[in-house]
């Protein structure tokens, strides 16, 4: 085995957003429901990578405030409320994303939202973590496209509501079936040929893509790394029942990263320039047949790097 | 300044639309145009930016000549521009430099103001110039119309109104730009002219010792031309929170007003700065028995230099 000489230094993770096939496949929804102005309902299991996608989305939808009063911001991108709480709570997470607002009461806070909304020429509204909207809140979310798409304003905007599922249930979906009217109004506006959709993880192909872009992302810590041999055994272990209990055949983002991370921390602390066997097997082995074991702490940190000196 | 994109903290930390102060506007328009750009009721933003303790009426008092009840550095903040922006606004550095008196107020300036304008200025850019609260400007010198300080409807025109919208009458709702356009009256602008000429000379030359050369001669041409045209001191006596108190004499309004009624120019002050050993004389008369005279160099000196800004 090769021995790492840069080894000394501490180990860096790199945070780069990687443009998965998920996250084409994710964004290619996202993007369509702003160019159709279409509704839907995105699914996608916890960990696939949904709002670091919308993060990215949002980075290059060209908003910007320019310093001579014009704003312009094409998608708006908010986290649903947690807890519940009344419409007032959407609504002030909606404004919050214009920036600072003085303190004004509800009744002027939902006038003002349709202006200012038609005003920065919002195209698309994308609500995370949409299964904590309660029924106040999808009926806000009407009330508000409803205003913006009537006159004076008659600007339609599309809605993406992504949520987190387990399963083969598809929250909101049962919401949207009751027959109150309400609800049949917002299942009509919801896409005709993709109303509710379920964006896939990796495949074992996707898998080895990503593991060659690792390669590259981490090269200048590990010289000689050949993730991509690796592929096989990956998809294997994050396809365990434990990490996939849908049976899905798909490999999220979040298990992949963390594997990949901590079985490059853990060789790169043995001093070696590419990921090794035992390290990659312990850490899948921690992921999924010792997920749950308790870890008891007993030994002292590590000392601070820092000297620290009493205070007299 | 540059536009604010989506990604950049300032996003979050500034208004939804941002204004920026126009060459010569007044704090109070800026104030407003901010309300109106962002669809918000007169007075919202001097409502957030307003000191602790402070009470929005004072604006409507038109402390904003010198807005010690605002956070000027707050509110450059919330629109992204330099402070010294939003200083420009107002008197505050002019002053602070004439009078070499951190604890400004308005009562230097003048010691009473009304609020008017003018309807073409608003028409054309929603402006409020900086120049039409000098005491005593009656007309604005870019249009040349009277300026307007009640409504069609007999209100007189406040500042602020938390329930109308800016720019227009609390009162009827008539936007200020409608408000009736009256020619000025040439004589009385020929006025104005002049004393917005010698507020400009206080403006860019001012100092202390100037301030104090200008009540000299002031008072030097009282005793000269042996008649009082104008009260040095007035009953009109304003006693200041604080314990200080500000004579209208030694506002700048007044003097300048008493400059222009004695036929006094810039030069003239500018020719008694110094602490020169005579008082009633002018000094084109004086005759001094010393053959190289220290007073007539320095008086020549002056002349030159004078002769040199105005031929900047």
């Amino acid at each position: 085995m090769m021995t790492n000489s840069g080894a000394c230094s501490p180990f860096v993770v790199r945070d780069y957003f990687l443009e998965t096939a998920f996250e084409l496949r994710f964004q290619g929804l996202l993007r369509s429901a702003w160019q159709n102005r279409t509704w839907h309902v995105i699914a996608a299991l916890p960990g696939s990578g949904k709002s670091l996608g919308i993060a990215d989305l949002l980075q290059q939808s060209n908003s910007y405030k320019h310093t001579r009063g014009v704003t312009h911001m094409p998608v708006l991108a908010i986290r649903a409320p947690k807890n519940g709480g009344k419409d007032s709570a959407l609504g002030m997470a909606i404004s919050a994303e214009f920036g600072v607002l003085p303190p004004m009461s509800w009744s002027m806070r939902r006038s003002w939202l349709i202006q200012a909304m038609a005003d920065v020429q919002t195209e698309c509204l994308i609500i995370d973590d949409a299964q904590d909207l309660n029924l106040v809140h999808l009926a806000f979310l009407k009330e508000l496209t409803d205003n913006l798409a009537a006159p004076p304003h008659t600007r339609q905007i599309g809605l993406c509501l992504v949520t987190a599922h387990s399963g083969k249930v598809i929250p909101l979906k049962e919401v949207f079936s009751q027959p109150d009217i309400l609800w049949r109004q917002f299942r009509r506006r919801l896409d005709t040929e993709r109303p509710f959709c379920l964006v896939q993880g990796h495949t074992e192909e996707e898998v080895r893509s990503i593991l060659i872009a690792f390669e590259d992302i981490y090269r200048s810590q590990f010289p000689d790394l050949q993730f991509g041999r690796w592929t096989k055994p990956i998809f294997t272990w994050l396809t365990h029942a434990t990490l996939d209990p849908d049976g899905s055949k798909r490999v999220t983002m979040d298990h992949l990263t963390r594997l990949v991370t901590s079985s490059l921390r853990q060789s790169y602390e043995q001093g070696a320039t590419d990921v090794t066997a035992q390290s990659l097997t312990a850490i899948a082995e921690l992921m999924t047949l010792r997920r749950d074991e308790i870890v008891a702490i007993e030994s002292l940190p590590a000392p601070l790097p820092i000297s620290v000196q009493e205070v007299r | 300044m540059h536009d604010i994109h989506i990604s950049d903290l300032a996003w979050r930390t500034t208004f939804p639309h941002l204004v920026a102060p126009l060459p010569n506007e007044w704090i109070a328009g800026v104030l407003l145009r901010c309300d109106e750009r962002n669809f918000w009721g007169s007075g919202t933003t001097l409502g957030y930016i307003l000191r602790p303790g402070s009470k929005q009426s004072a604006m409507n008092e038109l402390s904003t000549i010198v807005p010690t009840v605002i956070d000027l550095e707050m509110l450059a903040q919330l629109l992204s521009v330099p402070v010294s922006r939003i200083v420009a606004t107002t008197y505050l550095a002019e002053l602070a430099r004439l009078y070499g008196d951190e604890h400004l107020h308005t009562k230097l300036l003048s010691s009473s103001c009304t609020l008017h304008v003018c309807p073409v200025c608003i028409a054309e850019e929603r402006k409020l110039s900086r120049l039409l609260t000098l005491p005593r400007i009656m007309h604005c010198p870019d249009h040349q119309l009277a300026l307007v300080s009640s409504c069609s409807c007999g209100a007189t025109l406040r500042l602020f109104h938390r329930k109308s919208r800016p720019f227009t009458c609390y009162k009827c709702g008539l936007d200020w730009k409608n408000l009736p356009n009256s020619p000025g009256d040439p004589a009385r602008m020929e006025t104005e002219q002049q004393l917005l000429s010698i507020y400009h000379f206080f403006w860019t030359h001012g100092t202390p010792e100037l301030l104090a050369s200008a009540l000299r001669l002031i008072y030097d041409s009282v005793v000269e031309k042996g008649e009082i045209r104008t009260a040095l001191l007035s009953a009109d006596t304003h006693a200041i929170s604080d314990g200080r108190s500000y004579q209208i004499a030694t506002s700048l309004g007044y003097l300048v007003h008493a400059l222009w009624q004695f036929d006094l120019s810039p030069r003239d002050v500018m020719a008694y700065e110094g602490s020169l050993p005579w008082r009633s004389i002018k000094w084109l008369t004086f005759q001094c028995p010393q053959p190289t005279c220290p007073y007539v160099t320095m008086i020549r000196e002056r002349t030159r230099l004078l002769d040199q800004i105005e031929d900047q």
